[in-house]
C-alpha cells in the first residue's frame, strides 16, 4: 500500500505536520521517522484501532519488544508520565508516549492474523499482519504469520486469567502522539477486522501525522467527561513549574500533574516533616465552583449532605454531593463566602450536576467553574501557624477549625482556610494561577527555619489513611453511601429537603458496611481489595479499601469496609492475603482513625 | 583519578521485618530515610553507613569485623529476613575532597526515571546506567569523608572503571 498524503484532513492537527499518511480502512502503510520527531496516530471516525509496529537499526534489527516494555515499566501500557517508554528486545526505549485521548489501548495480543478470520470462517479475509507484511517487504522485513505490536485504540483489558475486549473506547478525532528516541521505520495499520465489535463492525480511515522534533508539544492524557465532549488534557497547576524544579517523580492525579514524591528528600522524609514541623502539597486538582443568586444556600441545602444554614460567613463545612439513592457523587467543602457560596470538590461534572438539580428545582442561581482562577497549597503540620502568622495581613490565630479569610499573603492576594487532608494542624492557601510560583518560593524560604519540606501524593496517602480521610474511589464512589464510607455524622437528615434523604433514611439504621480502621499484626502491608473474614472462617465479612504502614504507629494499618455485626471496636478478624487463603494476617477493629481520633492535632 | 578502596564490607538485609530490625539496630532513625537514602552510624562501636533500597531492604556497611556483625545479627534472625553479602556485587570510590563534590553525575550516566543524578545530594543514591552498564551512584560519608561510590556487578566493574575514568574530567 502506498502512502498518500491527504492535506484535506485538518481534524485535530496538533502543528505544521511535515508528513501526513491516509490509511485507509483494512490497509497498513509503512513510514520513517527521525529520532525526536513526532508521530500522531488518529482514528478519523472513531472506534478504529490502528496497529502499529516499530524498528531500528541499520538492518531494522531493533524491534519492539510489549514485553519488556511491560516489565521495564511495570504497567500493562506505557501512559504519557513517567512510565511512558516502549523499548526493544534489548531494553533500549524506541519511543515515548507524549499524548493519550483515548487511554484504552493493547499490547497483549498479535495484530489481527489470516489464522483468526480463518477460525471464524473467513478464509482469505485482509489481516492487519498480512498488510504489514506487504508494506514491510520492500524494507527487506521478512513475513511472519502474526506480528507483535502496539494494538492503538484496540479495547483490551486483562483481568485474572482473561484478556477481555469489545468495541474500541475511542471517538472520532482521539489520537495518541508518540516521540521517536531514534530513528525508526514504523507499520501503520487501519485494522482490518469487520467481523466482531473491535471496530465497530465498520473498519474507518486512520490518519498518521509527523511533526518535527522542534515542536513543543506537552505531555497529557485526555479525559472525556462526557460521552461526546473533547477530551480535557492533564494539565499542569500555578505550582508546577516550581515543582519540577524539585523532582522528576510527577504523575497525572485527576486531570493535574502532581508530585509523587521529591528528590534528595523521598517519602519518609516529607512524611515526617508533616508531622513534626511543616511541610506543603499542591491540592489543585481540586475543582471550584462559585454558587450565586438568591436561591444559592437552598440548592446547597438540596444537594450537600450538611445543613449549611448554621453556617455564617468565614466558616465552611464538608460533606459531600449525594445521589437519589444515596450514594456519594463527590466529598467535599462548601464555604459561605457571604452572599455567595463556593463548592471544593474532585469532579468536572459537579458543574452540570449543580446546574440541573437547579433547574430541577427552579432556582435562581447561578453556578460558574472558578477552578481555572484559584489554585491551591495546603500548608499543613504542627509549625504551619506559627509560620503562616507572619506572612499575613490578618490575624490568623482568629481562624477557627472550619474557618477562612480573605487577606494578603506577603502582598498575594489569598484566601486562607484552616481545613486539611493530612491529620494535622494546616491551612489551604487559594491563589490565582499566575501567583503559583510566587507563593511557592515565599513558603519555601518562609519555612527554612522550620525545615520545611515539599510534600508527595505518597506521604499524603500514608497521611490521610492514618488520619481515617477519605479518598474518592477508594473508600467511596456513587454506589457507596456517607453511612458505608465513615461520614455519616456529615449527613443532616433533618433538612427538610436532600437529594439522597429517603434512601439514606432508610440506610441510617443499618448500612450494608460500616467504615472502620484495623490494625494489622505484623509489618505486611495490606493492599486496597483484599477481603476480611471471621477469625478462621472462609466467609467474607468486608473488604480493604486502603492501607499503609503507619510510621508514626509502626504498624501495617488498613482502612475497610465491614458488615456491621463485626464492626465493633476490638473484634478480631482476619485480613486475606495473596489467594486469601495460603495467608491471613490476624487484624483489629479500631477507629477509622488510626493517628489522633479524637482530631485533637487539627483542632489545636 | 584517585580511586579509594572501600574501608567496608557490605551486608543486605531484606524481607517483612527488614524494617522493623533494621529500626532494632539503628533505631527510629532508619525510618527517616526514603528508599535510596542512607545515613551514617555506628553500630557496636564501628562505623557503618546503611542505604535504604525499598521500605524493607537495607545495604549495610560495616567497618568492623565480620565476625561481630554476625554475632550482632544472630539473634535477630529468628525475624522474617534474610542477611546476604554478595561476592557480585562491586565497589569504586572515589573522594569527593578531590574534586568530585559538585560534579554532575548526570553529565556521565542516565538515571532510572524518576530519579536524577544531576544535584544528587549527600546520602542520596540513583540507580543509573553508563553506557549501558548498570551502576548504582552513592553519594555519602564514610567515617566523616565526603565520597562518591560506584557499586556495580563484579563482572563489569574493570569496564565501568575504564569507562568512568575516560568520562569524568581530569580534575587530579
Amino acid at each position: 500500500m502506498v502512502a498518500t498524503l491527504n492535506k484535506a484532513v485538518t481534524n485535530g492537527q496538533l502543528g505544521q505536520a511535515v508528513a501526513e499518511y491516509w490509511i485507509a480502512p483494512a490497509t497498513a502503510v509503512a513510514y520513517l521517522v527521525k529520532a525526536g520527531q513526532y508521530i500522531q496516530i488518529l482514528d478519523v471516525a472513531g472506534s478504529q484501532c490502528s496497529d502499529l509496529l516499530v524498528f531500528a537499526g541499520d538492518d531494522y534489527s531493533k524491534q519492539l519488544d510489549a514485553t519488556v516494555t511491560r516489565t521495564l515499566n511495570g504497567v500493562t501500557m506505557p501512559q504519557a508520565g513517567v512510565q511512558r517508554k516502549y523499548f526493544d528486545q534489548g531494553m533500549q526505549p524506541l519511543f515515548e508516549v507524549i499524548q493519550d485521548t483515548c487511554g484504552r489501548h493493547d499490547n497483549f495480543l498479535l495484530a489481527c492474523t489470516a489464522r483468526y478470520y480463518e477460525d471464524a470462517g473467513y478464509p482469505g479475509h485482509p489481516s492487519c499482519s498480512e498488510n504489514f507484511n506487504q508494506v514491510l517487504q520492500p524494507y527487506g522485513i521478512a513475513p511472519r504469520l502474526g506480528w507483535s505490536a502496539i494494538n492503538f485504540f484496540y479495547n483490551t483489558a486483562v483481568i485474572d486469567q482473561d484478556i477481555i475486549g469489545g468495541e474500541s473506547w475511542s471517538r472520532p478525532g482521539d489520537y495518541v502522539l508518540l516521540r521517536a528516541s531514534q530513528d525508526l521505520l514504523c507499520a501503520s495499520s487501519s485494522c482490518a477486522d469487520d467481523i466482531d465489535a473491535t471496530n465497530a463492525w465498520q473498519p474507518t480511515p486512520i490518519l498518521i501525522r509527523i511533526y518535527e522534533a522542534e515542536q513543543q508539544f506537552p505531555p497529557a492524557i485526555g479525559r472525556h467527561l462526557f460521552a461526546n465532549a473533547p477530551p480535557q488534557l492533564t494539565q499542569p497547576s500555578g505550582f508546577t513549574a516550581a515543582i519540577q524544579q524539585h523532582t522528576s517523580h510527577i504523575v497525572e492525579y485527576n486531570g493535574f500533574w502532581v508530585p509523587n514524591s521529591f528528590a534528595n528528600h523521598g517519602v519518609q522524609a516529607e512524611y515526617w516533616a508533616l508531622r513534626e514541623r511543616v511541610a506543603i502539597v499542591d491540592l489543585s486538582a481540586l475543582r471550584k465552583f462559585e454558587v450565586t443568586g438568591q436561591d444559592a444556600a437552598e440548592l446547597i441545602q438540596i444537594a450537600f449532605s450538611r445543613d449549611i444554614s448554621k453556617l455564617s460567613r468565614g466558616q465552611s463545612a464538608y460533606g459531600c454531593l449525594l445521589n437519589h439513592h444515596g450514594g456519594i457523587i463527590d466529598d467535599g467543602i462548601v464555604f459561605h463566602c457571604g452572599n455567595s457560596f463556593r463548592y471544593v470538590g474532585n469532579c468536572d461534572t459537579n458543574l452540570d450536576l449543580l446546574r440541573r438539580v437547579a433547574a430541577q428545582h427552579q432556582l435562581a442561581v447561578e453556578i460558574q467553574p472558578s477552578s481555572h482562577l484559584l489554585h491551591n497549597l495546603a500548608l499543613q503540620g504542627p509549625c504551619s501557624r506559627e509560620m503562616l502568622r507572619p506572612l499575613l495581613d490578618f490575624d490568623l490565630d482568629q481562624l477557627g477549625y472550619f474557618q477562612f479569610a480573605a487577606g494578603r499573603l506577603a502582598n498575594i492576594p489569598a484566601v486562607v482556610s484552616r481545613t486539611g487532608y493530612t491529620g494535622e494542624l494546616g491551612y489551604e492557601l487559594f491563589v490565582h494561577p499566575d501567583d503559583g510560583t510566587a507563593l511557592w518560593q515565599i513558603l519555601l524560604q518562609a519555612g527554612k527555619p522550620y525545615d520545611l519540606l515539599p510534600l508527595g501524593m505518597l506521604a499524603l496517602d500514608r497521611a490521610r489513611i492514618e488520619a481515617g480521610l477519605l479518598s474518592a474511589g477508594r473508600e467511596f464512589d456513587d454506589l457507596t453511601s456517607p453511612y458505608q464510607a465513615g461520614i455519616g455524622w456529615a449527613v443532616s437528615l433533618k433538612k427538610p429537603q436532600m437529594i439522597g434523604k429517603a434512601a439514606l433514611e432508610a440506610i441510617k439504621p443499618r448500612p450494608p458496611f460500616v467504615a472502620v480502621g484495623l490494625t494489622l499484626a505484623g509489618n505486611e502491608v495490606a493492599a486496597a481489595g483484599q477481603c476480611v473474614h471471621p477469625i478462621g472462617e472462609r466467609w467474607r465479612v468486608g473488604k480493604i479499601t486502603s492501607a499503609t504502614f503507619s510510621p508514626i504507629l509502626n504498624r501495617s494499618i488498613a482502612l475497610a469496609q465491614v458488615v456491621p455485626e463485626y464492626a465493633a471496636i476490638g473484634t478480631a478478624l482476619e485480613v486475606g492475603f495473596l489467594d486469601g487463603l495460603k495467608r491471613r494476617i490476624p487484624a483489629v477493629v479500631g477507629t477509622l482513625a488510626a493517628y489522633d481520633p479524637t482530631k485533637s492535632r487539627v483542632k489545636s | 583519578m584517585i580511586w579509594i578502596a572501600p574501608n567496608c564490607r557490605y551486608w543486605d538485609i531484606a524481607g517483612i521485618d527488614g524494617l522493623q530490625v533494621a529500626k532494632q539496630l539503628f533505631g527510629a532513625k532508619i525510618d527517616r530515610i526514603a528508599p535510596f537514602q542512607s545515613l551514617e552510624t555506628q553500630l557496636d562501636g564501628a562505623d557503618c553507613s546503611v542505604l535504604r533500597l525499598c521500605e524493607a531492604n537495607f545495604r549495610i556497611g560495616w567497618t568492623g569485623e565480620p565476625a561481630v556483625f554476625l554475632a550482632i545479627m544472630q539473634p535477630l534472625l529468628s525475624h522474617k529476613i534474610w542477611l546476604k553479602q554478595f561476592n557480585w556485587l562491586a565497589v569504586l570510590r572515589l573522594r569527593e575532597t578531590d574534586g568530585w563534590h559538585d560534579f554532575d553525575w548526570g553529565s556521565i550516566a542516565v538515571a532510572k526515571p524518576p530519579h536524577r543524578l544531576s544535584g544528587l545530594a549527600d546520602h542520596c543514591a540513583a540507580p543509573a546506567r553508563l553506557n549501558g552498564k548498570a551502576l548504582l551512584i552513592w553519594r555519602h560519608s564514610v567515617l566523616g569523608e565526603p565520597a562518591v561510590e560506584f557499586q556495580m556487578a563484579t563482572c563489569d566493574q574493570a569496564a565501568i572503571k575504564i569507562q568512568l575514568e575516560s568520562a569524568l574530567p581530569l580534575k587530579i
